[in-house]
């Protein structure tokens, strides 16, 4: 009896250990709401990530990073900044992110109320702008609207129905559609909340989201093997994705005043870098921005030409799977801010 | 089915849960060959049949030998079984690389031979080295044939060390065979803290190294030259952490079992020779090279220029033993120059003795801080060797000449060993990535705990695990592992030889 209750008591010691570590140094989390617009979003509080970069931050009851978002001043410019991870961010620290380095930079150089608000969104889509364009339009009054695109947005998101924002097609034209019952993108989260809604509140324990996700991954995956005829994928043909884009980059002008595109594209540092060439979504948006008569900047130029002087990649950081891959690292929040601001300083002096 | 895998746990379970239920040594012997059999043929049943045949063969071929009226007799039994051995080495390991050879060599002539379609039955070499000191042995008479078929199919298939080692040496583990296998509770417990230690070694050292080793060998000439210097030194630790933890495992779970396995490594990355690190890496290896093939070339008993070649020529099969590619074949011609060249500097530096009564005197009476001191051969040692400064610098050239060396051991390709060098030592354009991955920082510190840790247990210090201070650095550890492992476990790297 006594060496169970040393066992117990011991077990769990160890689990108190680890989840001061991992919630510090891993990955914490604020858990999630359901807000009556927005869907489910983060509730507010601090999260911590440190599985790609690392960064401790504060989140808002829009689920959005940074404090709680200000009556708007009536001399304040004010950017609404959309888009997904690489806009939210996590990897790198408050004063890294693309969104507050535009604002800085603005602020310095015109002396202006000049704010922007970082409304990234782990996983979104421009079926989540198109949809909650009219929110985002009464709750934060937007002056201009910076919204971030990557291929994924066309290749996975907007078309996914597992996603609670997504695009369906309707005769020849495309709707967004909200999924009310919604529980979640994580695996594990979405069974704690299907099966065991009680107990849901233990996957904000970090020990058990980390644990339970490596747990996961350990069953189903299988060492790599060095065989090359393992690795051979049969290459599916790309589909078309100019219908989607072309509705999206015309629903999104109509949707949003002032509107800029940023574009990143997804650039391989290992292949040969001179033979990089854009991908069919990459293409395409030139494409149709430019049709669409849009404010658009593809950062490619930005990122390789960095790249050639500084042998610095844009993406990927020290304690990613591949330094050079993965969300853009300060260099290229740095990049994007700078073009960003160019944009913005020219619009403000007009 | 890898020990770091779910699947090798319910494996070992249910053999250990067997293995407790029965009685009879005769019949967990027999367990234990079905359940090394079972292990062997997951990958690929056709592996098992080629193992049950190798160890038919020679198992025969030691019988044979041993009732041999003549020495004639039981040497051309000595030759068919290498031949038969080396043959089905050479043919599943080397053939298509001697094709390869041979077409470049061809290639004037506009003749190409076809590549066969073989497929390459894991730890193959280390099997035909198993096999092949049984029948060596028996020819020499260090040991005698096993008493029965059985026991010498465990010995080769004892799933433990099957894949990748150690090379278990038949005189020593025969006899525990033939003894009765039983469970002990203090086995388990020990066993199961060797094991948690190779799991650290090889979860939380090796794979993770691999998330930054990978990627930089893969495209190397995307890499600045310092980034490349911290992948080779990472990889130095990863191979080592990698192979070690596996030996580590295959001791744990043998001691479970209640069966001793020789360590394989003794922290060889502190040495200061290339001769000290070949004693304190892959023990079984080298202990079987220098057996079955430095001592037979005639090892130091032909002079000095003899001495220096057979070095060379062992260390140079030793590395052909490890892959059929050039690379291997300049990891272990290195290796080879390497010894020579330190075998000619020790024979410099400690010169024999020119006995002057004064030094004779030293020598029954060593006076502390005197010019030089007597090493335990007899030959006088200058005191610089012992001295701090020399240690260090020693240590250091012995590690970056190991480390340089790592290169071709690990690229797929002689060119892409070729263009490593020429980036790391500024021959070729030092740009690229800047990646400095703190893998490498992190797991630094852990590589020494670790290496205290397997020394205590060497010692036989363990962990009693009924205190609650045990109990819970256990469990700190096991949930460290599920916390921190990387995503995608890596196959460990000796399984491919």
């Amino acid at each position: 009896m006594k060496l169970i209750l040393k066992t117990f008591a011991s077990l769990l010691s160890a689990l108190v250990l680890w989840e001061i570590i991992l919630s510090n140094s891993v990955v914490k989390n604020s858990g999630f709401i359901n807000h009556p617009v927005l869907g489910r979003i983060n509730k507010a509080g601090i999260a911590v990530q440190g599985e790609e970069g690392f960064s401790r931050i504060k989140l808002n009851n829009l689920g959005m990073r940074g404090g709680d978002i200000s009556q708007k001043q009536k001399n304040e410019h004010r950017v609404l900044i959309l888009g997904d991870s690489y806009t939210k961010a996590v990897q790198v620290s408050d004063n890294k992110t693309y969104s507050y380095l535009l604002q800085k930079e603005i602020k310095n150089k015109l002396k202006l109320n000049f704010n922007t608000i970082n409304a990234g969104r782990d996983g979104a889509s421009p079926a989540y702008y198109i949809h909650l364009a009219n929110f985002y339009d009464s709750e934060i009054q937007p002056d201009s609207v910076v919204i971030q695109l990557v291929d994924q947005d066309f290749t996975e998101d907007i078309l996914d129905k597992a996603k609670q924002f997504h695009v369906v097609k309707k005769a020849n034209t495309f709707q967004t559609v909200y999924v009310d019952e919604f529980y979640s993108d994580n695996a594990l989260s979405r069974l704690f909340l299907q099966k065991f809604p009680k107990l849901s509140f233990m996957v904000e324990y970090s020990v058990l989201r980390v644990g339970g996700n490596n747990f996961k991954k350990a069953m189903a995956a299988k060492p790599t093997h060095n065989n090359p005829e393992e690795s051979k994928v049969e290459k599916k043909p790309s589909p078309d994705y100019d219908e989607v884009i072309d509705w999206t980059l015309k629903t999104l002008k109509d949707k949003y005043p002032n509107l800029v595109i940023l574009y990143l594209p997804s650039i391989d540092n290992y292949a040969d870098i001179t033979n990089e060439k854009p991908t069919k979504i990459e293409r395409s948006l030139n494409k149709l921005a430019a049709k669409n008569n849009m404010n658009f900047i593809n950062m490619r130029e930005d990122f390789l030409n960095y790249y050639h002087t500084y042998y610095k990649p844009a993406h990927g950081f020290n304690n990613t799977i591949l330094g050079g891959r993965g969300h853009i690292n300060e260099i290229g929040h740095e990049l994007s801010a700078k073009r960003l601001a160019n944009i913005f300083e020219e619009r403000i002096l007009k | 089915m890898i020990f770091s895998s779910v699947e090798f746990l319910v494996f070992f379970v249910i053999v250990l849960f067997l293995m407790i239920l029965v009685k009879s040594s005769r019949i967990k012997r027999g367990i234990l060959l079905v359940a090394s059999y079972y292990f062997y043929a997951y990958w690929d049943y056709r592996f098992a049949l080629l193992m049950f045949g190798m160890t038919y063969f020679n198992y025969y071929a030691g019988l044979k030998m041993e009732s041999s009226q003549t020495p004639k007799s039981k040497k051309d039994w000595l030759i068919i079984s290498l031949v038969f051995n080396l043959g089905v080495l050479g043919f599943f390991k080397y053939f298509n690389f001697f094709i390869d050879s041979t077409n470049v060599l061809l290639n004037p002539l506009n003749v190409k031979l076809p590549f066969l379609n073989i497929l390459l039955p894991v730890g193959i070499s280390f099997i035909t080295f198993e096999v092949m000191s049984y029948t060596i042995d028996i020819y020499r008479n260090i040991n005698k044939s096993a008493k029965s078929f059985w026991d010498f199919a465990l010995l080769v298939a004892f799933f433990p060390h099957l894949i990748a080692g150690p090379i278990l040496k038949p005189k020593q583990f025969l006899p525990e065979i033939e003894e009765d296998v039983i469970i002990k509770r203090e086995n388990l417990i020990y066993g199961f803290q060797i094991f948690l230690l190779g799991l650290v070694r090889k979860v939380f050292i090796a794979d993770r190294l691999a998330l930054f080793v990978d990627p930089v060998f893969q495209s190397p000439q995307a890499y600045s030259s310092m980034t490349l210097w911290f992948a080779v030194i990472a990889y130095a630790i990863q191979i080592y952490c990698d192979f070690c933890g596996y030996t580590d495992m295959a001791i744990g779970v043998a001691k479970c079992l209640g069966f001793d396995i020789p360590k394989n490594f003794d922290v060889p990355y502190i040495s200061r020779s290339v001769t000290e690190f070949w004693r304190r890496w892959h023990i079984s290896l080298s202990t079987w090279l220098r057996d079955y093939l430095y001592i037979p070339l005639g090892g130091n008993r032909k002079g000095k220029q003899r001495q220096y070649f057979n070095l060379f020529v062992t260390m140079l099969l030793g590395g052909l033993w490890h892959g059929a590619s050039w690379n291997f074949v300049a990891w272990g011609g290195l290796h080879g120059i390497g010894l020579a060249i330190h075998k000619m500097y020790m024979e410099r530096v400690q010169k024999e003795p020119k006995i002057s009564k004064q030094a004779e005197l030293d020598v029954k009476r060593p006076v502390l801080g005197s010019a030089e001191q007597v090493t335990t051969l007899g030959f006088f040692r200058p005191s610089y060797l012992t001295s701090y400064l020399y240690n260090v610098l020693a240590w250091f050239v012995t590690f970056t000449f190991v480390c340089v060396t790592w290169v071709f051991f690990r690229s797929t390709d002689f060119s892409i060993s070729l263009l490593i060098l020429q980036k790391m030592f500024f021959l070729a354009n030092p740009a690229g990535i800047p990646w400095y991955s703190n893998s490498l920082i992190m797991t630094i510190p852990a590589l020494i705990v670790c290496d205290y840790v397997g020394n205590q247990l060497n010692k036989g210090v363990k962990l009693k695990l009924n205190r609650f201070r045990e109990l819970f650095v256990v469990f700190f550890i096991v949930l460290g592992l599920i916390f921190l492992a990387p995503q995608n476990p890596s196959p460990f790297i000796y399984f491919q030889f």
